[in-house]
């Protein structure tokens, strides 16, 4: 339902159990995805890791994740406390990501096509409701060649939303990019491009594209389901010798945060509540102490 | 030294609660983004996971949550109830507890943000000479079962009937969506959102109009009577429920003074006559918040105690009353310092 679940979407976030939500996968095979690809997505042709279209094989700490625009045969996940991550098998189905106790919330995916002209990456990050350690270091360790660094992840209750920004590194061999050049396309039809600053960091803002009168139904691989929710991905290339590089990161967006909310009507019912407590503020004509109220301490 | 910057054990409590208020409010710059880096997601006071900024998350929100998605929806499934159901709230519970049983209540008078912000807008009531209004002890009687009812019915009833689908999804979190701590913690951090009232849906616009509402009236009755919210606010409540499992203690000696005093009800910020009237465990009431002040301004030796595993933190003693009162009124009037404003009735400051 596209009413303003705000507010209920974010507490519910905690359990990370977004609804199955399939996206339109109609497309024409994308243009540097090899001939086996899975999955093609139409609203972008740059690699897409998202939860899988096979319904009902999600389980409570377990989700099922595809990898499209490309052709990998596994997904490689990161959890905050691991320093090495776990290979997980590609099947038509999708590769099952679980939630190991105790390792953390946040989980890294990538999926990797290498050829000797070119690298495609493709990463996404996954939540769990699963105590454990901030995903701080494990962003931060390389990885792959060209990478696309998430800093920070929204924080549990957060997501990404319209007209908000978030900073981005950018790495080749683990040295930051200076003015690599990033691509952002969303489901909703926006392609935006950024550069990174000299410290290889990019400042994205996604772009205020939600169309009121559309249903967008949420997309998967979230964790937060309710309000609408629209995919989007962000991709950079970078050339090195012979050897062509393109690293994306996936996920999704939000509304920006008024929408659906109103302040003018916020701050009137803060006014008339206000308003109610005013006669408190006055001072009683007369006054009589409450005969149950301790009087002037006496015997002290 | 400690003595010379903390004379009286209110002013100790307050460096603590404007330490925590910014700890609260503010605290992810000092310890972090994420929520794994997080003091806690469980804090047994209304510390707003909606606030982008802070340090801690208050219980309330994941047990709404587990109502809402775990229990409610698993009684429905049929799912396997030990694992879904039993054992995190289990954990939650437990990761709750491990907090709250050193400090008790006290996460309500040196923690809570929400309390620490209604008692600066007392003191600034104070500085303005607002009236001061307390409830009679019928009045504190009858206002008690509301917070249990908000427990039962906002934090836990309606989450787990919209988890059941019996209740609207809208209902998931009810307590959040009226919770003051949500825009006090949130303006304070400069964050408008959740002030802006939610319009999608005639169920959550009914309950943000109530929240604004509540939250306007809190920030005005706050400055003519002592913690307003507190009276009423569910964690207190489900602080209550387990106030007797903790080590942590407020202590009454039955003593021939009393009776004729009641200077403790006077200074204690949520109009407990219970301090007063009664003794031993039943003097540490329901509506407690182990803020101390009871102690501080009762003018026997030893009557009054706060107590952990049964060793004293703080006694009552006559020399420490007859120093505090020189500074503050048991109600909470400054003496002696700056008064901004000229008391407009000077017998009206007797009541
Ligand atoms: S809205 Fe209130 S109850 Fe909900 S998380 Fe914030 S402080 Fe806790
Ligand atoms: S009773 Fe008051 S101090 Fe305690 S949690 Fe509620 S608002 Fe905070
Ligand atoms: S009884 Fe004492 S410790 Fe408890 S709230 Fe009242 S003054 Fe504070």
């Amino acid at each position: 339902m596209r009413s303003t679940f705000t507010i209920l979407a974010l507490a519910i976030s905690l359990a990370a159990s977004a609804a199955e939500m399939p996206l339109a996968a109609s497309a024409p095979a994308a243009e540097h995805a090899g001939h086996a690809s899975r999955h093609t997505h139409g609203w972008t042709n740059y690699p897409l890791i998202q939860r899988s279209m096979s319904k009902g094989m999600d389980g409570r700490g377990t989700v099922l994740m595809n990898a499209s625009n490309m052709q990998a045969d596994h997904l490689y996940t990161y959890a905050p406390s691991d320093a090495v991550p776990h290979e997980l098998e590609l099947t038509m189905a999708g590769a099952k990501l679980e939630a190991l106790p105790k390792v953390g919330n946040y989980y890294w995916v990538t999926a990797r096509e290498a050829t000797p002209e070119q690298v495609i990456v493709a990463s996404t990050s996954y939540y769990f409701s699963n105590p454990g350690p901030a995903p701080t270091k494990m962003l931060l360790s390389k990885k792959h060649e060209l990478e696309l660094i998430p800093q920070p992840l929204p924080r549990e209750h957060n997501s990404y939303r319209a007209k908000e920004k978030w900073l981005f590194l950018l790495r080749f061999d683990g040295v930051p990019l200076a003015n690599q050049p990033l691509t952002l396309e969303t489901q909703n039809g926006s392609t935006l491009r950024f550069t990174s600053d000299a410290q290889g960091y990019a400042e994205v803002r996604f772009p205020d594209d939600f169309k009121p009168e559309t249903e967008e139904k949420p997309v998967s691989g979230e964790h937060s389901h309710g309000p609408r929710r629209a995919s989007f991905v962000l991709a950079t290339e970078h050339h090195n010798g012979s050897v062509h590089y393109l690293t994306s990161f996936n996920a999704s967006y939000g509304p920006d945060a008024y929408t659906d909310r109103n302040l003018a009507l916020g701050l009137g019912f803060t006014l008339l509540g206000m308003a109610c407590g005013a006669p408190l503020l006055r001072h009683k004509r007369k006054a009589s102490p409450a005969s149950d109220t301790p009087q002037t301490p006496t015997g002290v | 030294m400690l003595k010379k910057i903390f004379p009286t054990l209110g002013r100790f409590r307050f460096a603590i609660q404007l330490l925590m208020l910014l700890f609260t409010v503010y605290g992810s710059a000092l310890i972090g983004h994420y929520a794994a880096e997080k003091v806690s997601n469980t804090l047994p006071a209304l510390s707003c996971a909606f606030d982008k900024q802070n340090g801690a998350y208050c219980v309330l929100v994941p047990l709404q949550h587990q109502m809402h998605h775990r229990i409610g929806e698993a009684l429905v499934q049929g799912q396997q109830v030990f694992n879904t159901v039993v054992l995190p709230l289990f954990f939650l519970l437990l990761s709750f507890f491990t907090f709250f049983v050193v400090l008790n209540k006290a996460f309500c008078g040196w923690i809570c943000p929400l309390g620490t912000m209604q008692e600066l807008l007392f003191r600034l009531g104070r500085r303005f000479n607002r009236p001061f209004h307390r409830l009679k002890e019928t009045q504190a009687h009858k206002a008690r079962p509301v917070k249990w009812l908000m427990l039962l019915v906002l934090v836990l009833g309606l989450p787990l009937l919209a988890g059941m689908g019996i209740a609207p999804d809208q209902v998931g979190d009810p307590f959040c969506q009226v919770c003051p701590s949500r825009l006090a913690t949130t303006l304070l951090t400069a964050d408008t959102e959740q002030i802006a009232v939610r319009t999608g849906h005639p169920i959550n616009f009914a309950l943000g109009a109530l929240g604004n509402a509540l939250f306007g009236f809190i920030l005005i009755a706050a400055l003519a009577a002592r913690q307003p919210f507190c009276r009423i606010c569910p964690l207190l409540s489900l602080n209550a429920a387990f106030q007797k499992l903790s080590p942590m203690r407020l202590s009454k000696q039955p003593h021939e003074k009393c009776e004729k005093c009641g200077i403790c009800t006077k200074a204690c910020p949520m109009d407990i006559h219970e301090i007063w009237k009664k003794s031993g465990h039943k003097a540490f009431n329901e509506d407690c918040t182990l803020c101390g002040r009871c102690a501080e301004y009762c003018p026997d030796d030893g009557v009054i105690q706060i107590k952990f595993f049964g060793l004293p933190l703080f006694k009552s003693s006559r020399d420490y009353y007859k120093a505090r009162v020189k500074s503050e009124t048991p109600e909470g009037m400054p003496k002696g310092k700056v008064i901004w404003l000229k008391p407009a009735d000077t017998k009206l400051k007797a009541e």
